[in-house]
């Protein structure tokens, strides 16, 4: 069915998101560019950063492209549309014309990240732009081809998506170590550049190859399932759903069958009276270790404040801010089981517990995840101010962690954004009502129950006095999320 | 499976509405007046769009009524309550299953957060009586859509119950699940369970069925299970 937008509308629609990436490329590579000039004059005058700005540029490409090639690994990268494949694979027709088009997107768009990472890393190094973008884009391009080829073999493909996932969870760390250990931004000679650029063209041409004459032995399952997951990606972006997207893209990596079940004996022993409330955190708790994504979201929200906190001069208020946006993430990772349960409303009904009780025991694996989380960021915290004492700090992040796992909670269980009103018209483009409240909540209480984490930050300090606040704004924000009604039923009227 | 009552006394019906009204924002069907009691079967049948399923979600709470009363165990609609929770199994069709975990694991959450005894031993009797025993180890995900189905079965009659509340149970199943289904149904109400059931089947509300309440836009009959089945068959 086609869209009844006119082509004036057609056109404005891709004028602005034309508009909004030319903008956006134009703002980071300016910045990367005056970044490589601000690099020498501070060299040059001997002050500056200790961090070479090259290595976090770098990093950052890194990340971007290995990131983008992770999402490729979970929707596909080759995929076809449920109507598709319902009209397209049980033709008795040759496959590879059919599916060219549909294996030719995620390789293009890798290669236009690393054509665009490897750009920004050369103005900032100094190397030759146009080598390192092709180097980079063809870095870009055989991951999405290899992906590909992969996909033709299950196993294989598990692999491959593993071995992706621990190279984007080693940036952060390399990162860290990178800030630790101050080394030298790499700056390779020019001969050595144009080599690579060489290398990785060639390679992304040889695997493109190789992947167009191997296309018809992708299975249609893999296919299928792969349009699926993308299907509701896609949705959940179009309808800035973050909910649902963590779903789809969690599901993309569930395994169809385990070698074999947990037969959860320990639940035989537990007082019998406690025993839905341990099923349940039993339940939570098994979500989050069978989540490969999740827990390398904890290693690099980790990896936030802990960047702030390795340079020699650590900015308070960069820390504070880097501080939330680690706890948030760490906590969002760990809420996966509240969030998978606002998908299937009757699943809080499943057992004899209260829906107070339920929103409770939700809280319960992701404060506990937090916590250890916590020990370690605060332990970073105690390093660089050990004023106050490491028992201190430690109490400090330990008491705060409900309340960053509250946040997550709330946020896993608002209310839909409500589309139905006028668009707010801004001349960045326009914005759906709603959008504010539902990105609000949850980050909400987490960052207002947090404030006495984040003066012990700006302070350098922590004082009994701000643990005991934390204490009290810890307990008024659990309270707020496990006393709220939830969302609503639908109305009759 | 235990069949305790609770504070709807012996006797009381466990279900009740008066005068219900069910939809969105307009009625679907005409106002409804039904009472399920300790061994009884009440089926609601009637033509596609008659508002079964929306009659079976507003009286578990899950929508507002647009009129009239619904009663759970003696109270008001309360289905955050612990109570309620802890009476009513129910399988409206949605998938409810624990994320990530396998079909034996979703079985034996059920079964311990209900201190089933043995649970071990419900659960792979339960695998076996609905045909999962092969994909116990699959994920509901992976599962057909007979196969989730037949799990949400098994997940519902895995733990204890006051009340039973299906939503077209037999759909997806194959023929001999559906006679396995209408003889479960049977020893429910045998044992003293009350089920409240929507069904386009006519063998399961024929076999199962102690009273059938037919349902449209204008009217509400309540009838006996052959006529009822017979009223299914001629929809």
């Amino acid at each position: 069915m086609r869209s009844a937008v006119g082509p004036g509308e057609l056109l404005t629609d891709v004028y602005m998101a034309v508009l909004g990436v030319v903008m956006t490329s134009a703002i980071v590579l300016g910045a990367s560019a005056r970044l490589g000039t601000d690099l020498a004059t501070d060299a040059a005058a001997g002050s500056g950063l200790q961090v070479g700005v090259g290595w976090l540029v770098l990093l950052a490409g890194c990340a971007a492209v290995l990131g983008a090639t992770a999402l490729a690994a979970r929707l596909g990268p080759v995929w076809l549309s449920p109507a598709q494949s319902v009209w397209w694979l049980p033709l008795p027709v040759e496959r590879r014309s059919l599916l060219r088009p549909a294996a030719a997107p995620w390789p293009a768009l890798l290669a236009a990240v690393g054509g665009f990472a490897g750009t920004a890393v050369a103005l900032v190094v100094g190397s030759p732009p146009a080598a390192l973008a092709v180097a980079g884009a063809g870095a870009g391009a055989t991951a999405g081809f290899a992906l590909g080829l992969a996909q033709a073999a299950p196993a294989v493909h598990r692999r491959a998506r593993l071995g992706v996932d621990v190279a984007g969870a080693a940036v952060p760390m390399l990162g860290l170590a990178v800030v630790l250990l101050s080394p030298p931004p790499p700056r390779p000679p020019d001969p050595v550049v144009y080599g690579a650029a060489a290398v990785a063209a060639g390679l992304a041409v040889v695997s493109g190859i190789l992947l167009d004459r191997r296309l018809g032995r992708t299975a249609d399952l893999s296919l299928r399932e792969r349009g699926l997951v993308t299907g509701e990606a896609l949705g959940a972006t179009l309808s800035v759903d973050t909910r649902a997207l963590a779903r789809a893209l969690s599901a993309a990596g569930t395994p169809s069958e385990r070698s074999r079940s947990a037969r959860m004996t320990w639940l035989r022993r537990v007082p019998r009276r406690l025993a839905p409330h341990l099923a349940l955190v039993t339940g939570e708790v098994l979500v989050l270790v069978r989540s490969r994504r999740h827990l390398i979201q904890l290693v690099a929200a980790a990896c936030l404040p802990g960047v702030a906190l390795a340079v020699p001069a650590p900015v308070p208020a960069v820390t504070a801010v880097l501080l939330a946006a680690g706890s948030y993430l760490a906590a969002l990772a760990l809420a996966e089981g509240s969030r998978r349960a606002e998908d299937s409303p009757m699943l809080d009904a499943l057992l004899p517990l209260g829906a107070r009780t339920v929103r409770l025991l939700r809280l319960v694996a992701p404060s506990a995840g937090h916590a250890a989380w916590s020990l370690a960021v605060f332990a970073m915290l105690a390093w660089r101010y050990p004023d106050a004492g490491l028992g201190w700090w430690l109490l400090l992040g330990v008491l705060g962690s409900p309340v960053w796992a509250a946040g997550a909670v709330r946020a896993a269980y608002r209310e839909p954004p409500d589309f139905s009103g006028p668009l707010i018209h801004t001349p960045m483009g326009s914005i759906p009502p709603g959008m504010a409240k539902a990105f609000r909540e949850g980050p909400d209480v987490a960052v207002l129950g947090a404030i006495p984490a984040f003066i012990a930050v700006v302070t350098a300090q922590v004082s009994p006095v701000l643990v005991l606040a934390q204490v009290v704004c810890t307990t008024v924000g659990v309270l707020a999320v496990v006393t709220s009604r939830g969302r609503s039923r639908p109305r009759a009227g | 499976m235990s069949h305790d009552l609770a504070d709807a006394g012996p006797g009381a019906p466990l279900v009740r509405a008066d005068g219900l009204q069910v939809g969105y924002r307009l009625p679907v069907c005409a106002p409804v007046d039904l009472a399920v009691r300790p061994g009884e079967v009440l089926a609601v049948v009637g033509a596609n769009g008659t508002g079964k399923s929306t009659l079976l979600r507003t009286i578990l709470g899950h929508l507002e009524p647009l009129g009239g009363r619904a009663e759970l165990l003696g109270r008001p609609v309360d289905p955050r309550s612990l109570d309620v929770r802890a009476a009513v199994a129910q399988d409206l069709g949605d998938d409810m299953f624990f994320p990530a975990l396998t079909v034996r694991e979703h079985l034996l959450l059920t079964c311990y957060g209900h201190r089933v005894t043995d649970a071990e031993e419900v659960v792979e009797d339960l695998l076996e009586e609905f045909g999962l025993t092969d994909r116990a180890d699959a994920v509901p995900g992976a599962l057909s859509s007979g196969q989730r189905r037949r799990l949400l079965l098994a997940a519902a009659l895995a733990r204890p119950r006051s009340l039973l509340v299906l939503d077209e149970p037999e759909q997806r199943l194959d023929v001999g699940m559906r006679h396995h289904l209408t003889g479960r149904l049977r020893e429910e109400r045998e044992a003293g369970g009350a089920v409240l059931l929507a069904s386009h089947d006519p063998e399961v509300v024929a076999g199962a069925a102690t009273a059938v309440l037919l349902i449209d836009e204008t009217t509400t009959r309540t009838l006996g299970p052959q006529d009822g089945a017979a009223a299914v068959a001629a929809l």
